[in-house]
């Protein structure tokens, strides 16, 4: 029954966005093949995979924000941190070499999770102390991050020799994610691959795990057995800050190679999507995020091919949200028609 | 035709387990004032709620001007001239008074003309004795000024029948005396008030006529002239049987649990508990009687560590443990069994194993430093569930899925077998056996009474004296945020508790 709504709900998906094709006057089934094109084609398979790694790495973040119900969007402003972590770090070595070449990574996936962590306890400090909404303070801090970001790309840090464009210096080659050979999958994918099994064990073995379930579950019974909600919460929040952070990083050392701004196109949002439609199961989130990266290149597919708007994948990917939240109503509820 | 304003015949509302209206009968006149009394749970609030269209009844015929009526929603009562004034007061506070008393009227047209409106507001109120200004914000009110506004919502809909939930429970005396004032007021002119409550002052004071209401059925309607104090507490209380367990006199052996004028805030900053101070010995079991709200929750939760005390001291056997955290508390052998098994007591989503290790899952043999053990954690769970005779398809269900006596068995097992704590453990248990079966009723209780002949001191909270009389050494009576009363169960007087509870303290 559950897996016949789940079926029903995609399908209503696609046949809603079908019609929106018909109204852009695009045949809805050359449409859909063009979007699932980097499923049969393996070098956009390979770009399919490169989209995931930041939205899987925020998106695992998130489930376990989503199982202590900390309801965080703060992922997009997490990935800006992650970008201005690295960045800064780039700078300041290429300035001072204190890192051997071998050494600068290693470091830096530590730099860059212990500083976006410190970002994410914010809004979990606010909530235990003050019982701030979370959804409120998370999203305006990604508004602080992306601006704070973009101001230091287009100030201090513009780089001098790039003809007065709006980006960083490049970044050396020992600041990038080297590639897998034969792909343009960069090496970060093993830090979302970890990921995953990191939050899998955390929630399912962990005596931290069965905290953050029994917060999640019920606020009272996890003070009535003497769980401290905002160790649990801040614990939480500072890992799921740290891998959106490292999403940030991903992008940059393994994608873009500079800081750029606006350089996330939402990845931080995708991850809220597929975190909930992937059902906060860790190794679901892997596929589906390769399956909504498969999407944005989809996207881009139809607006090379059919002149349709990249725009279409959002919508396609709001709709997929909605007819499965719309899904998970009817798996509790049953409908009863009475006269 | 009747000479009856409105009449409610047969009035059957049934809940998943408990019937809260069984075949009530109520009649109210027009221009009086009826007193509705019970104890909480007895379902005067569920008839009301009937009446105003919150809840459908199951059975049961209710009429107006002796018509038939059918209220689907309160828009349909306020239609027939019934309006309900809430416990929790429904007004937008960042709103003037005009505006949350015009809110959802019917009269208003696209346009308002508020100053109209406030002009039509402020003449009734001073016809009816409800001095506020229209145009202040309800933020800036009183409890009283806030429910001054409720009534004029419903005078400004023209209501002729209005129910009052306990509205003297958030009022200071002066504006308690004020409210009388208006509603003898309002009753001069015309307008039938149902009047809820559990306090036997009240009725006496303010009421024409009195239907008392036990357990969901009603016992009696009486001319309040012609009846008294102690008559009501005996018809609101009733007369328990009391079921004779066969038990040892206490073997008391030391002091378990010691509360020294213990003062705590609500989260409002109301004063809950005023100066409690009692003493628990090992070995005794001690039962609270006590209508609900008069600070047993507060009392609770600051002898189990849950609620802080603003003043006052707390100690478990010679340690001081004022406002120390619940697991401290729990690992000085102070276990809880709270008033809600499925959210405070369990965490519904969680299995009945998780649930079994709630306070235990961080000690060994259920972990090492960071992983849980799930073989032991299973061994355990089904060795409870064996000991505790819980019935459950197996131990890895969420524990929402069970009844309300094995939720109960779930808590009490966990609790109870703690691992922690060693002998001679203080227990509090709210409310242990509301809403279960008899059969599980007598387990609880006679589980209760195992744990005090094996040396735990135990203090439990009931609005059930059936249950206080037959299983207590010693009752407390609670009432305001006070012990009003103690005394041996051998020597209580059921009477003397009532009145107690209803708050007439007896010398």
């Amino acid at each position: 029954m559950s897996f016949a709504i789940s079926l029903a709900s995609i399908l209503s998906a696609f046949i809603i966005s079908g019609i929106i094709f018909v109204f852009s006057n695009v045949d809805p089934i050359l449409a859909y093949y063009n979007l699932f094109r980097s499923f049969t084609n393996s070098a956009l398979l390979s770009e399919a995979v490169v989209r995931a790694i930041p939205i899987m790495l925020v998106a695992l973040g998130l489930t376990l924000a989503y199982k202590a119900n900390f309801i965080s969007v703060g992922g997009e402003g997490q990935i800006y941190v992650g970008g201005i972590v690295i960045t800064f770090l780039v700078l300041w070595n290429a300035q001072n070499r204190f890192l051997p070449d071998p050494l600068f990574m290693p470091i830096a996936i530590i730099f860059v999770f212990l500083f976006s962590s410190v970002w994410g306890i914010i809004p979990a400090l606010l909530k235990a102390r003050f019982e701030t909404n979370e959804v409120l303070t998370t999203l305006m801090m990604n508004y602080i991050a992306q601006i704070i970001s973009n101001y230091l790309v287009i100030g201090p840090w513009k780089d001098p020799k790039g003809y007065g464009f709006p980006h960083s210096p490049p970044f050396p080659e020992y600041a990038r994610f080297p590639l897998i050979p034969g792909t343009t999958i960069n090496s970060s994918i093993f830090i979302g691959i970890f990921a995953a099994i990191a939050i899998y064990v955390i929630l399912a073995k962990t005596k931290f795990g069965f905290e953050v379930k029994v917060v999640g579950d019920s606020y009272s019974a996890a003070k009535y057995a003497g769980i401290s909600y905002s160790k649990v919460v801040c614990l939480v929040m500072a890992i799921s800050a740290g891998l959106s952070g490292l999403a940030g990083m991903s992008l940059l050392s393994g994608v873009i190679g500079r800081l750029r701004p606006d350089f996330s196109p939402g990845y931080g949002y995708t991850g809220i999507i597929v975190a909930w439609l992937c059902n906060l199961n860790p190794f679901i989130i892997v596929l589906g995020s390769i399956f909504f990266g498969g999407l944005l290149v989809g996207g881009e597919v139809l607006q090379g091919s059919m002149g349709l708007s990249v725009g279409i994948t959002d919508v396609f990917q709001a709709l997929l949200l909605i007819t499965t939240l719309s899904g998970e109503f009817f798996k509790r509820y049953k409908l009863v028609w009475r006269r | 035709m009747s000479e009856n304003l409105l009449e409610m015949v047969d009035i059957v509302k049934v809940f998943p387990g408990v019937v809260a209206n069984d075949r009530v009968n109520f009649s109210l006149k027009a221009g009086e004032i009826h007193a509705l009394l019970g104890e909480n749970g007895a379902g005067k609030t569920t008839l009301m709620n009937i009446l105003y269209g919150i809840y459908k009844m199951d059975s049961g015929v209710i009429k107006v001007d002796g018509r038939e009526v059918s209220i689907r929603s309160p828009r349909n009562a306020i239609k027939l001239g019934i309006g309900m004034v809430h416990q929790n007061f429904k007004l937008v506070p960042a709103h003037t008074i005009v505006e949350n008393v015009i809110l959802g009227s019917e009269k208003n047209g696209f346009i308002l003309d508020l100053k109209k409106s406030g002009e039509k507001i402020k003449n009734l109120a001073s016809s009816f004795g409800l001095m506020v200004d229209p145009f202040s914000e309800v933020w800036k009110l009183s409890m009283g000024e806030r429910q001054r506004v409720e009534i004029l919502k419903l005078l400004y809909r023209n209501v002729r029948i209005m129910i009052f939930d306990e509205p003297t429970a958030v009022l200071t005396p002066q504006e308690k005396k004020e409210l009388f004032s208006s509603l003898r007021e309002m009753s001069s002119k015309g307008k039938s008030i149902i009047f809820i409550t559990h306090k036997l002052d009240e009725v006496l004071e303010i009421s024409d006529r009195v239907t008392v209401l036990r357990r969901g059925k009603n016992v009696a309607t009486k001319v309040t002239k012609e009846t008294n104090k102690v008559e009501l507490a005996n018809l609101m209380i009733g007369r328990p049987v009391i079921f004779e367990y066969s038990r040892y006199p206490p073997k008391l052996s030391g002091l378990a649990l010691k509360v020294e004028n213990i003062r705590v805030l609500d989260e409002d900053g109301n004063l809950r508990l005023k100066d409690v101070s009692f003493s628990l010995n090992s070995g005794e079991i001690v039962g609270v009687a006590g209508i609900a709200g008069n600070g047993q929750r507060e009392l609770a939760e600051a002898i189990t560590g849950l609620r802080r005390v603003s003043s006052g001291k707390i100690f478990v056997k010679d340690k001081d443990l004022t406002n120390a955290s619940p697991r401290r508390f729990f690992e000085n052998g102070v276990l809880f069994i709270p008033e809600e098994r499925l959210g405070v007591g369990t965490a519904p989503n969680l299995s009945v194993a998780e649930n079994l290790v709630l306070k235990s899952y961080n000690n060994r043999p259920f972990c090492d430093s960071v992983f849980l053990n799930f073989d032991s954690i299973q061994k355990f769970a089904e060795r409870l569930v064996n000991d505790f005779e819980i019935v459950c398809p197996s131990v890895k269900v969420p524990v929402k899925l069970l009844s309300g006596g094995n939720l109960q068995k779930v808590v009490l097992a966990r609790e109870l077998s703690s691992l922690v704590g060693g002998d001679g453990r203080v227990i509090v248990a709210m409310y242990p056996t509301r809403g279960l079966d008899v059969g599980a009723t007598e387990y609880v209780r006679r589980l209760l009474l195992k744990m005090r002949d094996q040396g735990n001191a135990i203090i439990f909270f009931s609005e059930d004296l059936e249950e206080i009389l037959s299983i207590s050494d010693r009752i407390f009576v609670m009432f305001d945020g006070r012990i009003v009363g103690e005394m041996d169960s051998g020597k209580a007087d059921v009477e003397k508790i009532g009145l107690m509870m209803a708050g007439s303290a007896v010398s």
